[in-house]
């Protein structure tokens, strides 16, 4: 009973934690309808900044903590609101989770380029002198005891806050109706402000109490948080005091699974992966409220041409070809991920770009490609190629069933929780046996993988593989721009454009949702394989989620409804990264911050970055061919075919237009 | 027994910077090149000397392009690191020191060596170890986290190395490799170590150890290895946890586990900066431990000052596998130059574990080539390193016998983390620093995934040429 009381209060203090930053997201969520997966980094930094005033300049603690608290964080806070949050606020919920992304990537590259990771920092706990409180079996260190009173002092801070002031009853107001509280005079700018402020003083918070019981580590400390997002959904995003109970919930469940879960072979990456299938179920089982902030813009999905994507694809392969030619062999093991991680990022296109339908785990699905391949095409049997799309098709599928019940940043968690669940227990079981069937995913610590035989030739050099790649991301780009001329197509938007609607019209939800899921899964699974057959030789890290995260956000900055999306993004992805520091080492830090920097631009190029470059190629052909419109100044809408002509064109746009309301 | 590994999944949650690195708890800063003490007299030895191995770099009159990176006047040696992740330059560091100090003393016969550094940037093994089979002669004092992701490779291209550190059980062991500590494949790692924690100095701990791990594929089979080599020394495995390679919010339920299920021994397997936390809520819990195996990848001023104030509650140990401890240099004429040369070549770039295994690679291979006169070839190369039967990297570390590769641990010396840095456990040595004769455990097979061996990659003996 003892120690079953004793491993109740260390979940308490652990929940303490999560109960601080789970409510900065809720609150920043609410108000502004942001996910901020960059709430830990913004901890992180609080951390890091700390660190400097307190150890690195030698100030009180009470000065610091309040430069942080009071300075610090406010000023970070209303810089994101301005600089980067206030552009994407009237985009949708992708552009506004990319951001963050980008942010979160950001923030870490920022701080590992200002304090050397390789330089050890401590920060002392609190009253470290102090004796811990012993009682019994139960020992609490004034540290420990301190996190958990502030927590509860943030809970009735914020309490008060939102029962008691003036704006706290703004950004209840804003919460419930964005436009209704504007007409009735309050500021619903004012209410993000303080939410955003609010957020990261909570960040900040949760981020100096953490970091002195771990140590000063940017990327752990900006990711340890997963376990935070569970308990804010358990308070559905929305409701504080769930929230709270979400933390004690999930804080008391990784101390008691700590202590009680059997040692075994199986168990261990089970414990670990706990939250994340908490995060599921809580997911599930809980009714989400409308999606805030659904529906404000739906930009139209580009029909791409049949002549044009056949130019695009032919132009795919012939830079397979010219890589092929021209990189050495070391090169076109690097390079050569721009074909297949281009096929991971273009399985985004009908999934999130036509169907709406947000996924994190694409890459973790390219990782069970990978391991399809080295496992059944072991002597590179051409059928194996079919075995991995079917196998990731059908994960794909599994996946679908449940998100049926999601949307929006609901999927998105769920995919994330999945991503979680197959990196800290699936990809890491031993060896087992399912249905008589030895199953070994990275037993071992990795796989390898030759190329396939096809046609009677073993396509096994560098070389052959890059070409093969750009054959299949050709091949695929062209299915998903025939996808979206088809009726298939056309339904997966009507699906993106209102569930409602298209359920109503007879559109079946599963199997529309089902089938999308497993296309997109079964693309991804290819490009896994794929990649797998360049690098020789893959292991589970390099399926991760957070090497996910990267290429869901150039995808995003590609423009997610666009065919040459994979290209683009497998370019834009491993090209530059590489090449740069190839050729100048220096830039590497900087480099790090490319990925973020795009994201962070995004708000001002909500369509991504294809759009203005297919423009500039288009204006480049019209200039070549010497016969260039002249680009007069903007007619509106509504003088369309009186102080101009009435274009062809015209029409699609306004229909468009009404349709999209 | 010598498993120096990086903790190669635990690097790899950085990925999300796209590039972005930090540190893989490899870094063993000791003794730093500035700061060393007078030099000793013994450490006044003539060029191209080093320790107790005379002549590893002379002048002479060696010519010809015998091999693939081979010319008359230098050779290319390729040095694989993940520095552009981990940020670490310890590896560049030696090699850059090494080839300054060899080619000061007039080269491998007249040849002058460069080192071609090669960056993995962590998971870019692949591509790395392609661009070496172009380009070197040989890899030397390389390490990479993912190195089992690129062995096949190099098998392929009949590439030797002489590596610094070997990481993944895909690559112990595998052809072409003339690694100079012991690490055998199919024997367990550390029985000596463990027999003395659970037999010798601590025996009531032998029926309450307990190990701590960052959850990976890769990290599985080596945590297994210790698993069963702890046992089969007599230990009794009473607690297993793992926690996730990304990182642990609250360290707490784990020491509470810990001290529960009355766990007296510890091995800990995972990043310096964790142990350090897992230890500072030990200590805040007045839970005092026999002993902390904290590993050697811990070896070095950052966990000190990390740990702080646990160091002076908990016992933390870690096996160095035969190499002489840096903090004594003083005593050990070849450890002393060691630190002279670097303070010379790279003042303040600190002299840790990894310079160190580097270090007496780089000699094993200068060595090894000199052998070979005019006729530098990968084969006269390879062979010469594999005919040392007791190689002492001048007397840097304990004999290693490289025409053996998969023995059992032949000796091995213990360092315990002190407030006032690491210094010799009392682990009773029988052989001048090092302590030899420890039992011999033979792994299950199966337990590490085999390396490749040159018929898997359709190639022989006969085609090294």
């Amino acid at each position: 009973m003892g120690q079953f009381l004793a491993y109740g209060i260390v979940g308490l203090s652990t929940a303490a934690i999560y109960a601080v930053i789970g409510s900065g997201l809720v609150l920043t969520y609410t108000t502004t309808g942001v996910f901020n997966f960059a709430h830990g980094a913004a901890g992180m930094l609080a951390a890091f900044t700390y660190w400097q005033l307190t150890i690195g300049w030698g100030w009180p603690v009470p000065v610091a903590l309040a430069v942080v608290l009071l300075v610090a964080a406010p000023a970070f806070g209303l810089g994101v609101e301005r600089v980067v949050m206030r552009p994407v606020q009237a985009l949708g919920e992708m552009e506004r989770l990319v951001v963050t992304v980008a942010m979160l990537s950001g923030l870490i590259g920022v701080a590992e380029w200002i304090w050397n990771p390789n330089v050890p920092r401590t920060l002392p706990t609190f009253f470290a002198s102090a004796a811990p409180i012993r009682s019994g079996p139960v020992t609490l260190t004034w540290h420990q005891a301190t996190t958990i009173f502030v927590a509860a002092g943030v809970a009735v801070a914020l309490w008060i806050l939102l029962q008691r002031t003036r704006t706290g009853a703004e950004m209840r107001a804003v919460v419930d109706d964005r436009p209704l509280a504007g007409l009735t005079g309050a500021d619903p700018l004012r209410a993000s402000r303080v939410a955003w402020i609010l957020g990261t003083q909570l960040a900040a918070i949760g981020g100096i109490l953490i970091a002195p019981e771990l140590t000063l580590d940017a990327t752990q400390l900006s990711l340890l948080i997963v376990s935070a997002y569970t308990a804010a959904v358990f308070g559905r995003l929305r409701s504080l005091p769930l929230t709270f109970a979400g933390a004690v919930v999930v804080g008391g469940m990784e101390s008691y699974l700590t202590g009680y879960l059997p040692d075994n072979s199986i168990l261990p990456g089970l414990r670990l992966a706990a939250p994340a299938l908490l995060l599921f179920i809580a997911l599930l089982a809980f009714p989400h409220r409308r999606l805030r902030g659904r529906s404000l813009r739906l930009r139209p999905v580009p029909v791409p041409t049949a002549a044009g994507t056949a130019v695009f694809a032919a132009a795919t392969v012939a830079a397979g070809v010219v890589l092929a030619a021209a990189l050495s062999p070391a090169d076109l093991v690097t390079y050569g991920g721009i074909f297949s991680l281009g096929l991971v990022a273009l399985s985004y296109v009908p999934l999130t770009g036509y169907a709406g339908q947000i996924s994190l785990c694409q890459l973790s699905i390219a990782g069970i490609g990978a391991v399809v391949w080295a496992h059944l095409g072991g002597n590179g049997q051409w059928w194996a190629l079919l075995a991995v799309v079917a196998v990731c098709a059908a994960v794909g599928a599994v996946v679908a069933v449940p998100a049926l019940r999601l949307s929006g940043i609901y999927l998105a968690l769920g995919t994330a929780a999945f991503a979680f669940v197959l990196d800290q227990w699936i990809f890491t079981l031993p060896s087992f046996r399912v249905l008589g069937v030895q199953v070994s995913l990275f037993n071992g610590g990795s796989v390898t993988a030759v190329g396939p035989r096809l046609f009677g030739v073993q396509a096994g050099s560098e070389a052959a593989l890059t070409v093969l790649a750009a054959v299949f991301l050709a091949l695929v780009t062209l299915a998903v721009a025939a996808l979206r001329r088809g009726r298939f197509g056309r339904r997966l938007i009507a699906l993106r454009d209102s569930e409602a609607a298209y359920a109503m019209l007879g559109g079946n939800l599963l199997l529309a949702r089902v089938a999308v899921f497993a296309l997109a899964a079964g693309i991804a699974g290819l490009g896994g394989a794929l990649y797998a057959m360049q690098q020789q030789s893959v292991t589970a890290e390099q399926f991760a989620f957070t090497a996910g995260l990267p290429i869901f956000l150039v995808v995003v900055v590609g423009g997610v409804a666009r065919v040459g999306d994979g290209l683009f993004t497998g370019a834009a992805y491993v090209g530059p990264l590489n090449a740069l520091v190839a050729v100048a080492p220096w830039s590497q830090n900087l480099v790090a911050l490319l990925p973020a920097l795009a994201g962070i631009a995004l708000g001002r190029n909500p369509d991504g970055l294809i759009p203005p470059m297919r423009r500039l190629a288009g204006g480049a052909g019209q200039a070549l061919r010497g016969r260039s419109r002249p680009a007069g100044p903007a007619v509106p809408v509504e003088w369309w075919g009186v102080r101009r002509a009435w274009d062809e064109d015209d029409k699609k746009v306004l229909d468009r237009g009404v349709a999209a309301g | 027994m010598r498993r120096h590994r990086t903790i190669a999944a635990l690097v790899a949650v950085a990925l999300l910077a796209a590039g972005c690195g930090r540190s893989g708890g490899s870094s063993a800063g000791g003794a730093s090149a500035g700061s060393s003490q007078a030099p000793a007299a013994a450490a006044q030895t003539s060029k191209g000397t080093f320790g107790s191995l005379t002549g590893v770099c002379k002048p002479g009159h060696a010519t010809g392009a015998t091999d693939q990176g081979v010319a008359s006047s230098q050779i290319t040696a390729g040095v694989l690191t993940d520095e552009g992740f981990t940020k670490i330059p310890d590896l560049v560091n030696a090699a850059r020191v090494f080839t300054s100090w060899c080619n000061a003393a007039g080269g491998i016969d007249g040849r002058k060596l460069a080192p071609n550094v090669g960056d993995t940037q962590l998971l870019q093994v692949a591509a790395a170890m392609t661009a070496a089979c172009a380009k070197d002669f040989v890899l030397a004092g390389n390490s990479e986290a993912l190195d089992g992701l690129a062995v096949k490779t190099r098998v392929s291209c009949l590439l030797p190395e002489f590596p610094a550190q070997v990481v993944m059980p895909q690559d112990i062991n595998a052809p072409l490799q003339a690694y100079p500590l012991t690490d055998g494949h199919s024997y367990g790692p550390y029985t000596g170590y463990y027999t003395w924690l659970v037999k010798q100095q601590y025996p009531d701990s032998a029926r309450h150890v307990g190990i701590v791990y960052g959850q990976s594929p890769i990290t599985a089979p080596l945590v297994t290895a210790q698993e069963k080599t702890l046992t089969a020394v007599g230990g009794t495995m009473a607690y297993s946890g793992a926690f996730p390679a990304t990182g642990v919010t609250d360290w707490t339920p784990y020491a509470e586990a810990i001290k529960s299920k009355g766990i007296k021994g510890l091995i800990f397997y995972g990043e310096t900066q964790q142990l350090a936390a897992l230890e500072l809520v030990l200590t805040n819990m007045g839970d005092k431990l026999d002993w902390i195996d904290a590993n050697s990848n811990a070896y070095g001023q950052p966990f000190i000052q990390l740990a702080g104030k646990s160091l002076a509650f908990q016992h933390n140990y870690a096996d160095e596998g035969g190499l002489y401890p840096l903090e004594k240099a003083s005593s050990n004429a070849a450890t002393q130059q060691l630190v002279k040369v670097f303070a010379q070549y790279a003042p303040g770039q600190p002299v840790t574990l990894q310079v160190l295994q580097a270090w007496s690679a780089w000699l094993l291979f200068a060595k090894s080539a000199e052998s070979c006169g005019s006729a530098l070839t990968r084969r006269c190369v390879y062979d010469a390193a594999v005919k040392q039967t007791a190689w002492t990297g001048g007397g840097l570390q304990a004999p290693v016998n490289l025409a053996q590769p998969d023995s059992p641990p032949a000796c091995f010396n213990v360092e315990q983390a002190t407030p006032g840095g690491w210094e010799p456990a009392p682990f009773r040595p029988n052989d001048g620093a090092y302590r030899c004769g420890a039992p011999v455990y033979r792994l299950p097979a199966g337990i590490y995934p085999p390396p490749p061996t040159l018929a898997s990659v359709g190639k022989s003996m006969s085609d090294l040429k």
